[in-house]
């Protein structure tokens, strides 16, 4: 088989229910989807499944595509599942000695670190989680480094003997995690306690040793641990799994060969020697990012807020300047850790949120409980009781009961409409109308909240974002909560599914890698080069393996700032190449022909003078404290090695005029004097680009729906997305 | 019993929904914009911060989810700012004013307070406010809260409200004027600008709201959230039953050339929808400064009424209306001006909070609520604080909070969390070391859970930390303290659980340890301190002022665990020898206490043994020679079972209509339940001076006798009380629970027979 002919990457998504397969034919620009039902006892067959499905788009059957692929493209739950469930290694931790206790202390917070708000206020039921590493398998040994790097007390190797001798013979540990205090600044004692495992046991090649000071070289203890024990519990059920796909998919992945990427929860895909586990946790919600990141680069958006709504619940990100963020302190199931998780927030509001009247206050409660695929919505008639969002949206002639889901589901109204009216609409004396206009219009409440929210730590105007809205229950609100929130256009993809899976599978290879290291500033600019230059340096050579020239690939850099005195950072992207140069790109990140280039006194100035800016752009004229001090505590570097972007179709326009898609009028209901209006009512598939729809109008696809309220209007795009705008 | 206003119905719900879910957002953003800013560890770390809107005469409308301490803070300073400043120099639109003084509120002078008026159409419509603990206030010692102060004049500055926005304009003169009094301005200006930038957001907010729905809407609904959190908390507490609940908790105070106990006395009466707190019979106030003024106190109770009894109600002005504060002047719940106060809310604030807490917890186990009761939370309040010149000769100042890692109470189905959280902040977090390395001049030599700081139980409560800190990378420092909880536990067990351990403090000055370093060893315990050849041990109480320390002195510190729940000797074996394995318990407590036998080395349980230890100890409980035994007829003359009330009692009726209280263990009667049980079963005073943290070191006697009651049929543990002779005098016995008995009969009566 010739390279050459290698011409489809393959993009594969395990979900809950479903595992998608995405096939782009790299020649034609063609996509393809489809799925397979996902299969928990073993993920791989499901991978393996829908990826035979696919195949049949284009006439091929497994081998045949495989043989043709070049890339495998794959977002896994494996480790999430894993963690879940706790089927891991039995981790063995070395630790400073005083400190064992460390993990089970929890840095207190522990105790809250996952659960919701409801949950926290709870104060008399929350409690921590069973630790991963039970107190019997953590053991001290006696050193200490101090915070500048130096060896105040010598390593006891005496103990550190002892420590292993009794992990892995009496307590028959199957993963040494080893995190001691500033390992990262001084990583000789995590190093030396390497070399005498690897004296004692020079045959254990099986049981892996993860040392803190190499895969999260960053400060504050506790995260850190967690990350290297959480890795280390993983490890093998991870690539057992990530070894036995590679064998499914056809063994050797060497020159020319399939090769299989993963997905990571920073939002690159990697190749699979290069694979973390802890890296795989959260990967699945990256994904939607990855996708709008995607989009947002083929329409020219800088500032995004992606949002998906479905069934349960309301999932926000966004991308700034080009680029997503990454949370501050990422907590995985309950375990705060130290690794670059993209920054997702997360409300209970989607189809099925459930709708109810407190019987003390009598107020409408809508969410964050759930019905959940079953019962669902009342209208399902599946035993449902309590009224949903959908039940709402079905009585105000949002959506249509016969084709709901391109009429795979018959809904029916008249239970919506009960269940209103003894739920809802007697206890507070309206109409089964007002009623579920309410639980509309209180919904979008909750989502445009979280979007203002989320929106205010950038220091940016709402007016700078557009909003893309994917999930089936999304575009039927998202222009109504959109107002309240001073965004002015959104975007909604009717073939949502098409573009998510585009998205994974065109999505880049990226490494991140962040270094604890506090300069005072201004700081010498020698200090500083030299650290990104170690940085740089471990980057290129990760990147050199996924098969990346140095000239190919992209850094983008983080300054993690702060006034002196200051506890927490504010996250200040510095352009690779300086400032104050001409010829830089805009978005800061450096294209392929500009080189890295040394910081002088003077960039160093623009550096602290960018910190200030942006500090006052995030809280406001006069917050700024400049007699403080500043300092750098820490700098996060992403590698990024683009990926080929395939084209997507791109189709001819056909004027103004949507008239051919007008499936016909229902009545719909937009409240004011108006209250019922006629709608005219679209088929999406009968849109051509360049038509141009007024609201009130509501456009039906055969997976979601989408609501123009009177005042909105919508233009297909060649790419046949609606651009949709709020009339000033 | 009252009846609540009804509740506006004339608000539109929907309108109302949106934007009661708006101004909660909008408070949350603002407290997180000043934890972004702020460079207090007690405010990052700690989560010491508050924002909350308040109608235009200072009525608290909406608060943040935050420190629990400050819902009432900013409250009574802008009732304090309308009568005094309204005239002169008047309140317009785009001031903002700092106050910090603790007798016109907050809980004391390190809470920084700033509040804004909001105005809208040149009315002033409402008020918010940002409440901050800042960490230095220009004090006789640094750190905020002096140990030494004996009046509230060495208690650092005192702002009696000064606009710091004057009109829009930020008065550089006056941030300066507070700021400069104080050791660390820089710090003190990033918490001021933080306060600020909050007020600022979510006034703004708050005008948009205005702006989109109109005054009287937003008038309407504000008034609609208040009245609802007070219909929701008085349905809460008509539907709890009514009665009687009391309990005592004593601390040691030490300052002010004191060595003495003090209590803190709650009786909490429960009737239909509303609900007393009393706390006549507390100690009159100390000479330093562990006091709590009138409008800390209600801060310290509201602690305890947000996180436990009304936890899921919005916090409004609402839930305020159905309580009701006895508290006497002149004592260390409402002391007289000029008494000091700033380590009321480490001290007597805790005890305030916890003694409230177990009377709740009684009340919720006896409505059957069982997920809400809890044993005791540590009330290890406060810990070292510390100032001095580095070597770059700055200013150097800050405090230590692991105390918000302390130990939390055993509850009926589950053992308490250990190093969990203090109660004032529901998301309560500790330091990293190495954060705290970055930041201050010490070096942690260890941080660990405590062996035997939890109470024993058969649900015991969690484990408290203790930590080591090292002096280091500076030539000296001034290290103080504060806190209680050395001579007293500070907080209760329950139903035959213990109060948690006791807290030491013990410095090892001029020590060779650096030898101990080269030879590859540390020390880490505090009785290792004694081996590590220091010229001066010192053990010391918790309230301690300033002593000079020079680099590589030690000191180390204990936080208390949680109460114990239910009698330790019904604790699965299985379950102790786990305690055993992970350190939770020492192998004397396990012997002692729990009454297991195992081996000491393969901590395996001998099963026999157990039982005839176990036997033994509940023999020796029963036969206690003081109990006037009531006639005992058979158990089939009771027809009914009126109310549990506790792990191993209940009320019953018997046929002839009267009331006795059983032992629900040996089915037995114990007395007449119209009365107190206690005076009729076995009751022995005794110190467990055998098991470590219940003596102290250096010999020191603690102020406190453990009173324990057993059932004089089976020996089953009932209640484990504190009894201080300096304080209680004759009040040995404490009535915990009267039930309001008659209430119960008629409300099951009506109900029909169960």
């Amino acid at each position: 088989m010739v390279a050459a002919e290698r011409r489809y990457i393959v993009g594969i998504d395990t979900g809950g229910t479903f595992t998608d397969a995405t096939l782009i034919d790299t020649v034609t620009n063609e996509v393809f989807i489809d799925k397979s039902p996902t299969t928990p006892h073993d993920f791989s067959l499901g991978v393996v499944n829908a990826i035979g499905e696919v195949a049949k788009w284009v006439n091929l059957d497994l081998q045949g595509l495989l043989d043709r692929t070049r890339l495998v493209k794959h977002g896994s739950t494996v480790a999430t599942n894993a963690l879940l469930t706790r089927n891991g290694a039995r981790v063995g931790l070395i630790t400073t000695a005083g400190f064992e206790d460390t993990t089970l202390i929890m840095r207190a917070v522990g105790r809250v670190a996952g659960l919701s708000i409801e949950q926290i206020k709870h104060q008399s039921t929350a409690t921590k989680p069973e630790p991963l590493v039970p107190r019997a398998c953590i053991r001290g040994v006696t050193e200490r480094i101090d915070a500048r790097g130096d060896v105040v007390i010598p390593l006891n190797e005496h103990e550190v003997r002892e420590a292993l001798r009794t992990l892995v013979e009496g307590q028959e540990i199957q993963s040494l995690a080893v995190n001691l205090l500033f390992g990262f600044i001084n990583p000789s004692h995590e190093r030396r306690i390497k070399a005498i495992f690897d004296e004692l046991y020079p045959d254990r090649t099986d049981l892996e040793i993860t040392l803190s000071s190499d895969l999260a070289p960053v400060f504050r203890e506790y995260a850190r641990a967690n990350t290297v024990i959480i890795n280390a519990f993983l490890a093998r059920t991870v690539n057992r799994y990530v070894d036995g796909l590679g064998q499914r998919l056809g063994g050797s992945d060497s020159e020319g060969g399939t090769q299989l990427l993963l997905m990571q929860a920073n939002g690159g895909i990697v190749h699979r020697d290069e694979m973390t586990p802890v890296g795989m946790l959260q990967s699945g919600p990256a994904g939607g990012i990855i996708a709008s990141k995607t989009i947002a680069d083929l329409l020219g958006h800088g500032n995004v807020v992606s949002t998906d709504m479905g069934g349960t619940s309301y999932d926000l990100g966004l991308i700034v300047d080009g680029f997503w963020s990454y949370m501050r302190e990422p907590i995985v199931e309950r375990f705060h850790i130290s690794w670059p998780i993209i920054n997702i927030e997360s409300i209970g509001a989607g189809g099925g949120t459930i709708a109810r009247t407190d019987h003390v206050t009598r107020r409408l409660v809508v969410g964050p409980q759930s019905a959940g695929a079953s019962p669902g919505p009342v209208c399902y008639g599946a035993g449902g009781t309590q009224p949903t969002v959908t039940d709402a949206n079905v009585v105000l002639g949002y959506i249509d009961p016969d084709y709901f889901l391109g009429g795979r589901i018959k809904l029916q109204k008249q239970l919506s409409e009960e269940a209103i009216r003894t739920k809802i609409a007697e206890p507070l004396g309206m109409s089964v109308v007002e009623a579920a206009a309410g639980i509309y219009q209180v919904i979008n409440g909750h989502m445009a909240d979280l979007v203002r929210k989320s929106i205010l730590p950038t220091g940016r105007a709402p007016s700078e974002f557009v909003m893309y809205a994917f999930g089936g229950a999304g575009p039927i609100h998202t222009l109504a909560l959109t107002a309240a929130t001073g965004i002015r256009e959104i975007y909604v993809f009717p073939t949502s599914a098409v573009f998510s899976s585009f998205g994974i599978a065109s999505a880049d290879v990226i490494h991140t890698l962040t270094a604890s290291q506090r300069y005072v500033m201004p700081a010498d600019p020698d200090d500083l080069n030299g650290a990104l230059q170690d940085l740089d340096a471990k980057l290129i050579d990760v990147m050199r393996k996924e098969g990346f020239e140095p000239n190919q690939v992209q850094l983008r850099r983080t300054f993690h700032m702060r006034y002196r005195r200051q506890l927490n950072e504010l996250a200040i992207h510095i352009p690779a190449g300086g400032y104050g140069h001409e010829a830089e790109d805009q978005a800061g990140d450096v294209a392929v022909d500009s080189p890295v280039r040394s910081y002088d006194a003077h960039d160093v100035k623009l550096i602290m003078e960018e910190f200030e800016r942006r500090y006052e752009q995030v809280y406001g004229p006069g917050s700024g404290y400049s007699r403080a001090g500043i300092e750098v505590i820490s700098i996060t570097i992403d590698a990024i090695g683009p990926a080929p972007k395939p084209k997507i179709a791109e189709h001819p326009g056909a004027g103004l005029d949507p008239s051919r898609a007008l499936r016909g009028h229902r009545p719909a209901y937009f409240g004011g004097a108006r209250g019922f209006a006629e709608t005219a009512i679209y088929d999406y598939t009968e849109l051509r680009p360049e038509n141009h729809l007024m609201g009130p109008a509501i456009v039906e696809t055969p997976v979601t729906t989408v609501v123009l309220p009177p005042g909105t209007s919508g233009t297909v795009d060649r790419y046949m997305n609606l651009a949709l705008r709020l009339e000033a | 019993m009252t009846h609540p206003e009804p509740i506006a119905t004339h608000v539109d719900p929907v309108i109302y929904e949106i934007f009661r879910h708006r101004l909660e957002t909008v408070l949350e953003e603002g407290r997180l914009a000043i934890r972004m800013v702020s460079g207090s560890s007690v405010v990052i770390e700690g989560g010491e911060t508050m924002c909350a809107l308040y109608k235009s005469d200072g009525t608290p409308l909406l608060v943040a989810q935050g420190i629990l301490l400050h819902c009432v803070g900013a409250r009574d300073f802008i009732k304090h700012c309308i009568e005094a400043y309204e005239g002169s120099p008047g309140i317009n639109d785009g001031d903002q004013f700092f106050y910090n003084d603790p007798y016109i509120g907050g809980q004391h002078s390190c809470d920084q307070v700033v509040i804004k008026p909001i105005f809208y159409n040149c009315e002033r419509v409402a008020w918010v406010g940002s409440v901050m603990h800042t960490v230095e206030v220009g004090a006789m010692e640094p750190g905020g809260m002096p140990a030494s102060a004996t009046e509230i004049f060495q208690e650092g500055i005192r702002i009696f409200g000064l606009k710091i926005v004057d009109g829009g304009e930020f008065r550089q003169d006056v941030f300066n004027t507070i700021t400069m009094q104080t050791r660390d301005p820089h710090m003190i200006g990033l918490d001021t600008k933080g306060r600020l930038a909050a007020n600022n957001i979510i006034g703004r907010t708050y005008l948009e709201l205005i702006e989109k729905y109109g005054f009287d809407v937003v008038r309407d609904a504000s008034e609609k959230i208040i009245d609802e959190s007070e219909a929701q908390a008085r349905a809460l507490l008509s539907s709890l039953p009514d009665g009687v609940w009391t309990s005592r908790i004593h601390g040691d105070d030490t300052s002010g050339g004191e060595d003495k106990p003090y209590r803190v006395v709650c009786t909490m009466t429960k009737r239909g929808d509303g609900i007393t707190f009393d706390f006549t019979g507390s100690s009159p106030q100390n000479k330093c400064s562990n006091n709590e003024t009138l409008p800390a106190a209600w801060g310290s109770l509201f602690v305890v009424l947000a996180s436990h009894l009304f936890w899921n109600i919005h916090w409004s002005n609402g839930i305020f209306a159905p309580v009701t504060v006895v508290a006497p002047e002149g004592t260390v719940v409402n002391c007289r001006f000029p008494a000091a106060c700033s380590n009321g809310v480490v001290t007597s604030g805790m005890m305030i909070t916890e003694s409230a807490h177990e009377c709740i917890a009684r009340m919720f186990y006896a409505a059957g609520r069982y997920d809400d009761v809890n044993a005791g939370w540590s009330s290890a309040g406060g810990g070292p604080y510390f100032g001095g010149i580095n070597r770059k000769g700055e200013l150097v100042s800050n405090m230590i909070l692991d105390n918000f890692a302390s130990g939390l109470g055993g509850t009926p189905s589950r053992d308490g969390v250990d190093t969990g959280a203090q109660m004032m902040n529901p998301q309560s977090n500790i330091n990293d070391v190495e954060s705290l390395e970055f930041n201050v001049p010490l070096m942690l030599l260890a941080r660990r859970q405590m062996p035997d700081s939890g109470g024993f139980g058969k649900r015991p409560g969690g484990m408290g930390p203790e930590s080591a800190y090292m002096v280091y990378g500076i030539d000296g420092l001034m290290v103080g303290s504060i806190g209680q909880g050395r001579r007293a536990p500070g907080s209760f067990g329950l139903f035959g659980g213990y109060p948690p351990g006791l807290q030491e403090m013990r410095f090892a000055l001029g020590s060779d340890v650096r030898d101990w370093f080269a030879a590859g060893r540390s020390p880490r315990s505090a009785d290792q301190l004694t081996e590590i050849n220091a010229q001066t041990i010192l053990d010391t109480p918790r309230t301690l002022p300033i002593i000079p320390t020079r680099e590589y002195d030690i000191v180390i510190y204990n936080m208390s665990g949680g109460g114990g729940y239910g009698d330790p000797l019904e604790r699965d074996p299985e379950l102790v020898r786990a305690d055993l394995e992970r350190g939770a318990i020492s192998a004397d407590t396990a012997s002692l206490v729990y009454g297991v036998e195992a081996d000491q080395t393969t901590l395996e349980v001998d099963v026999a043994a157990t039982e005839a230890c176990r036997a033994m100890i509940r023999r020796e409980r029963s036969d206690q020679g003081n109990v006037a035994r009531l006639h005992n007829p058979s158990p089939a003359a009771r027809t009914r079972r009126l109310v549990r009330f506790h792990e191993s009692l209940a009320v019953d009726q018997k046929a002839d209509g009267s009331l006795v209280t059983i032992c629900l263990a040996c089915d037995r009667e114990l007395a007449d339940a119209r009365g107190n049980y206690k005076e009729h079963v076995g009751r022995r005073e005794r110190t467990l001076s055998e098991v470590p943290l219940r003596h102290l070191k250096n010999g020191d006697r603690p102020w406190v006798v453990y009173v324990e009651y057993a059932c004089p049929g089976c020996g089953t543990l009932l209640e484990v009380d504190t009894y201080c002779p300096e304080t209680d005098g004759e009040e040995r016995i404490i009535w915990d629970t009267r039930l309001d008995l008659d209430a119960l009969l008629a409300s099951s009566s009506r109900e029909g027979p169960p």
